[in-house]
Formats: C-alpha cells, sequence, structure tokens
C-alpha cells in the first residue's frame, strides 16, 4: 500500500509536467530505519517514479557519514534537493502536511531552475555577500 | 536557490523537540536565520529578504 492516494498521484504527475530539467534527490536514513525515516522514503521513492525527470538516491547516515557531512545533513530523516548545484535546500523530518505542498513546490522550482521570487526579491537577496543558514521550524497540519 | 549563499532547512518541530526548545519555538512557522534571529509567523518574501540582510547587517 503506497502513502500517496490514487488522486494524488494524478495530481503530482500533472504538477511535474513543469519539470524542465533533472532534479536528484538525496536522501538519508539508516539501517534500522525510524518509522519516520520509512514513511520518508516510501513517500519520495513513490514521488521521484512520477516523472523521469526525477531520480532518488538513498544513503545511510550512519555507514556513509562522510557523505551526510559533505551535505551538511546533521539528522534524520534528511531530504536534499539538487539541481545544476546544491542549492542549499534541506528538508528534516517527514514531508507530510503543509510541508509536503512546500517540498513540491520546490521540486519544481528545482526543476525549473527558478525561485519564481520577484524581481525586488531578488533584487534584494543578491545583496547577501556572506553564508546565511535558514532553519523554518514547521508542524503538520 | 535566489543566492549561492542562502542554505535553507525545513524542519519538522516534533521530530525534533531538542531544536523546538533550543530556539525557544511557541509558534510556528517559526524561522530561525544564522542562529541567532528569529522570525515567528509567516511573512511576505519580501520581509523574509529584509530580514535575512538585517541579519547580517545591511
Amino acid at each position: 500500500m503506497g502513502i500517496l492516494k490514487e488522486k494524488d498521484r494524478d495530481k503530482l504527475i500533472s504538477v511535474f509536467k513543469d519539470i524542465e530539467k533533472d532534479v536528484k534527490i538525496v536522501m538519508f536514513t539508516q539501517e534500522m530505519e525510524c518509522p519516520h525515516c520509512e514513511m520518508t522514503r516510501t513517500m519520495l521513492e513513490e514521488i521521484s517514479g512520477l516523472s523521469d525527470k526525477l531520480s532518488l538516491e538513498v544513503h545511510d547516515f550512519v555507514a556513509e557519514a562522510d557523505l551526510a557531512k559533505k551535505y551538511g545533513v546533521d539528522k534524520i530523516p534528511a531530504t536534499v534537493l539538487l539541481g545544476d548545484k546544491d542549492y542549499g535546500i534541506r528538508f528534516y523530518g517527514v514531508p507530510a502536511g503543509y510541508e509536503f505542498n512546500v517540498l513540491i513546490e520546490d521540486i519544481v522550482d528545482v526543476g525549473k531552475r527558478d525561485p519564481e521570487l520577484s524581481k525586488e526579491v531578488m533584487a534584494e537577496l543578491a545583496k547577501v555577500d556572506r553564508p546565511v543558514h535558514m532553519q523554518v521550524l514547521i508542524s503538520p497540519t | 536557490m535566489a543566492s549561492d549563499h542562502i542554505s535553507s532547512d525545513m524542519i519538522e518541530s516534533s521530530e525534533f523537540p531538542f531544536l523546538a526548545v533550543k530556539y525557544n519555538v511557541h509558534g510556528v512557522p517559526h524561522t530561525v536565520i544564522n542562529e541567532e534571529h528569529s522570525i515567528v509567523g509567516a511573512q511576505s518574501e519580501m520581509e523574509f529578504a529584509k530580514a535575512i540582510l538585517k541579519a547580517i547587517g545591511k
């Protein structure tokens, strides 16, 4: 039994048609999977199967600690979205509820290589000249 | 994506309660910039951009 419902799957297939370039989803879990890790992995497996532009790599947080460090992943379940480069997009925890929509939007934005921000906001962000790390804490709805 | 300097984590606070405690999270969304600056609640994209610049002293 899948996590995504039939109608969700159909909707996602249609939303993913906007993806122009490949998106790689990198997920960190561990051998003895926590329930949230298993749910995240299953969900990402189902999502990544809905477009040929999407690929999924699953890694072991413990056995591949160096790789986790490379991606700056310090907790699991962790989901990393990659395009032509690493844009610094990470999801920690099951991307369910409201976060699910954000994940889908981010996948499409990365697939379009377009953050979909206004010119004015882009101009402000162009002034950023040193590392900024944002952490958005949310909860399921 | 808009800047090579910016990275962003979405964190499910109920799965990582120690972070909710660390950052004194009472309501969501709660955004922490560079460990020090907090924004509570949903804001416009421009307000987030301004908060980012403020956090780096611009």
